[in-house]
């Protein structure tokens, strides 16, 4: 497999794992309200994050790895003797290992709250998941003047903030799955934590677009890159999946969360659509971390 | 859904637009010194390279050529005023000719951009 597909596939995996680990700890912290939904819930969100954190461990360590091989110069078999150097003489290996130190922080964290998490501990986990988009995104040319700058910050929050909005729903979609299978005793809990699933999902759009436009402020060169490239293109067909995406929260919010109350039926009908929103978020982060490798093409 | 609503919803819409220009892309060369295709005279000390983006200077390459394939730098990389965007090689005495710049550069990212250049001292 050529190295750039295996690049785009373990990033598109690195955040569609930290986006589950920051949706399922956003379900314990905020989603859910309801004692007795938490502990329903909670077997699901639990092989959920379980899930996430063994992504994250593998990814983290494969992407040291790729750019070991790319560093050195060398094929990836050939690339354990220099991750080292790579660790202790790069750049990109002290983010690295900053990265890592959080890792492993987040995934003590959760042994510890495994059995029983309450929402502080979904909160920590959050601040943990902060933690690591900081240094993903000081990774990358947000971070190229300094850890602690504007760029770095307003990057920081743009990366968690993509991932609470589809991690929410994503996390929303295992609440509901459980909660319905309790019959229609659920329902009110459904329709109240779909209040704040789409609560949370507008706080998070409007992170999203103001760390966007103030990246868009400072990194602005020709806007011409967007037709004239292919880079411009693939990022038009991400534009489209992102304004769908927001279609579909808006038509929840003003539309389908409305109707629900009262009418049990209408849950599967939500569900159906979440499934969709899900899949969406998941071709954005496909075409993002496709964007991440291919660089702008007019340069 | 009422005005407000729908006007909620465009005004969102519209500033999604802006939304593509947020991606961060690879580090490439905004500007060398001497420049591509330049003739200088005299021959210069060094050559300099100015990037989008942090690179490394112990994972980095740069090698300068004569028409004989001879290098012509000293192998050593550092940067210009400690400026991480920035790498230099200082060069040999050229003579009168024409010379080729390669690079192989890791950006802070860990992303590796090759490129190359030529200029002549007249």
């Amino acid at each position: 497999m050529e190295l750039s597909l295996l690049d785009t596939i373990l990033i598109a995996l690195d955040r569609f794992a930290l986006a589950t680990i920051i949706g399922a700890s956003a379900a314990f912290a905020w989603l859910l309200n309801d004692h007795n939904a938490r502990t329903l819930v909670q077997p699901k969100l639990r092989i959920m994050l379980d899930g996430a954190l063994i992504t994250l461990l593998i990814t983290t360590t494969v992407v040291l790895l790729m750019r070991t091989a790319t560093m050195a110069d060398v094929s990836l078999p050939a690339a354990f003797p220099f991750v080292g150097k790579v660790i202790e003489k790069s750049h990109f290996g002290s983010l690295w290992a900053g990265r890592a130190s959080a890792l492993v922080i987040m995934v003590a964290l959760w042994l510890v709250i495994r059995k029983r998490p309450l929402p502080l501990g979904g909160i920590c986990l959050i601040a943990t998941s902060t933690a690591i988009a900081f240094y993903i995104s000081a990774a990358s040319h947000a971070g190229d003047d300094g850890l602690f700058t504007l760029d770095n910050l307003t990057n920081s929050i743009h990366i968690i903030a993509g991932c609470l909005w589809g991690g929410a729903v994503i996390a929303y979609l295992a609440i509901i799955t459980s909660l319905r299978q309790q019959g229609d005793a659920m329902h009110h809990i459904i329709c109240s934590s779909a209040d704040r699933l789409s609560s949370l999902a507008t706080i998070a759009l409007a992170l999203v677009i103001s760390t966007g436009l103030l990246n868009a402020w400072h990194r602005l060169e020709t806007i011409a890159e967007l037709w004239q490239t292919d880079y411009g293109i693939t990022l038009i067909i991400k534009l489209g999946f992102v304004a769908m995406m927001m279609a579909v929260g808006a038509s929840n919010r003003f539309i389908i969360i409305p109707a629900m109350t009262g009418k049990p039926a209408a849950g599967q009908r939500f569900q159906r659509i979440l499934s969709l929103d899900a899949l969406l978020f998941i071709t954005i982060i496909c075409i993002a971390a496709a964007l991440g490798i291919q660089g702008p093409g007019g340069h | 859904m009422n005005t407000i609503k729908r006007a909620s919803l465009c005004s969102n819409l519209l500033l999604l637009l802006m939304f593509p220009l947020v991606s961060w892309g690879h580090v490439h060369l905004d500007k060398s010194i001497p420049a591509k295709g330049e003739a200088v005279s005299p021959a210069p000390e060094s050559v300099q390279l100015w990037f989008s983006g942090g690179v490394e200077t112990d994972w980095s390459k740069i090698e300068v050529r004569n028409t004989d394939g001879a290098r012509m730098d000293d192998g050593e990389i550092n940067r210009i005023n400690d400026d991480q965007k920035t790498l230099r090689i200082t060069l040999k005495p050229l003579p009168v000719g024409i010379y080729k710049v390669k690079w192989n550069i890791v950006a802070h990212d860990g992303h590796r951009i090759k490129g190359n250049s030529h200029f002549s001292v007249k």
